[in-house]
């Protein structure tokens, strides 16, 4: 009876003692996502359950993502398929005002001019020696785009899940801390103080709600394989914009994009085990990562400054900053960066066009790479 | 063909294609707004209809 006891004591260590160096090291990393989110407030939404993820699934003996784990059941339902991604895009859409990049479409531009860093990114991974999906899904990391990420690499890099969608995610929470430096360095105290005037020219609520089907059947034809990313972000907005569906677009904004952020985000999380996170190739992932979002803010300012000099200095090339997917926290930004020098100088609501040019963009990029690879047989 | 081939590939086609895209939206923006200016009555019409 005695050394039953004991055995059946010494079960109750067996989760201790098979702890790996590994599994203790990412258990403290969710922790440190934890207190991001908690403490600090970024992202809360995404790093608690990220981190609270990555905590379970670093226990030992839990098996929380073998055959029968419950996050294997999310990751396979939602992320696998594809799911989850493109259930966030519909509540995006629904959350979206697309009204000032319609009152001022030619800012459009400068959310092509966000997506350079992509494309650079790539080209570094690809010298760095990652083969060229894994550097397309690195890549996309530029797109500071979370679900577009995660889409892109559920399809081509599905080993990169966790490191790639920690530092997407990441980084969108760090825009405030990255872009500054790189703006205030790019531009002049004249450009920066550069007033831009805002007129409250109203937009019909037909151009409203045609917008998103045009731009839904223009975008798909050019790029078919982007339908799902940006079909489900202009069916969220047209939900917003067509005022007969007020309780889907509630839903859809609320309810359904909460649940599907707190089942996506546990289920990267539980891609951040132990073995297979703790690598030098991680590092790199995160460092090529932090590059494309400082290469994507350079090239939007300096089209910025281009777009300057052609509308002879009434276009602020601080809105170039704005052109990545980071919605809204960009666009914040660069009204702060103009705040800083002239506390007179409202940019927002240009800024706010620009960055919803840039969630545009960043979807348009990803799709086009994937069609790209599509057509050679690689996707 | 090199990986570096193809990434240099999708950078042209990539960043081509979005500046392409983008301006084609630009243009239908800018036809829609023509076709369809603001006007303060059909908007009124339009409200009360839901």
């Amino acid at each position: 009876m005695l050394s039953l006891i004991q055995t059946g004591f010494g079960s109750l260590l067996m989760g201790l003692s098979a702890l790996t160096i590994p599994n203790a090291v990412m258990i403290l990393v969710g922790c440190g996502l934890l207190y991001l989110g908690i403490k600090k407030n970024y992202e809360p939404l995404l790093l608690v359950p990220i981190g609270f993820g990555a905590v379970l699934v670093n226990i030992p003996l839990a098996n929380m993502m073998g055959p029968e784990g419950l996050l294997r059941q999310f990751y396979d339902w939602g992320v696998i398929t594809e799911v989850f991604p493109c259930l966030i895009f519909i509540g995006i859409g629904a959350m979206t005002d697309f009204t000032p990049l319609l009152q001022n479409p030619t800012i459009l531009l400068l959310g092509a001019a966000g997506q350079f860093g992509i494309f650079l990114t790539l080209l570094l991974a690809l010298g760095l020696g990652f083969n060229l999906l894994d550097s397309v899904a690195i890549g996309v990391i530029g797109a500071c785009d979370g679900p577009t990420s995660i889409y892109v690499t559920s399809k081509f890099a599905p080993h990169l899940l966790g490191a790639v969608s920690v530092a997407a995610y990441s980084y969108m929470s760090l825009v405030p801390l990255i872009q500054p430096p790189i703006m205030r360095l790019l531009t002049t105290d004249r450009e920066k103080k550069i007033k831009m005037e805002y007129s409250e020219k109203s937009v019909s609520r037909r151009v409203k709600i045609i917008f998103p089907i045009v731009v839904t059947v223009l975008t798909c034809l050019i790029a078919p394989m982007g339908t799902a990313l940006m079909g489900t972000l202009m069916l969220g907005n047209l939900l917003k914009e067509c005022g007969v569906v007020n309780r889907l677009s509630n839903v859809s904004q609320n309810e359904l994009a909460n649940a599907v952020t707190l089942l996506l985000g546990i289920s990267i999380g539980a891609t951040m085990d132990g073995a297979a996170f703790l690598r030098l190739q991680t590092l790199m992932i995160l460092g090529l990562g932090f590059l494309a979002i400082c290469l994507d803010t350079v090239t939007g300012v300096l089209f910025g400054k281009l777009m300057c000099a052609l509308s002879r200095g009434k276009i602020n090339p601080l809105l170039g900053a704005a052109g990545i997917s980071a919605y809204p926290m960009a666009a914040r930004v660069v009204q702060t960066e103009g705040r800083r020098y002239d506390p007179n100088n409202w940019l927002l609501m240009h800024a706010m066009g620009a960055n919803t040019g840039g969630q545009v963009g960043s979807i348009m990029a990803a799709a086009l790479m994937l069609s790209a690879l599509k057509g050679l047989g690689l996707g | 063909m090199s990986d570096f081939k193809y990434g240099l590939m999708l950078l042209c086609v990539g960043m081509g294609g979005t500046v392409f895209a983008l301006g084609l939206i630009i243009g239908a923006i800018q036809l829609l707004q023509r076709m369809l200016p603001y006007s303060e009555a059909e908007e009124k019409r339009g409200k009360e209809k839901l």
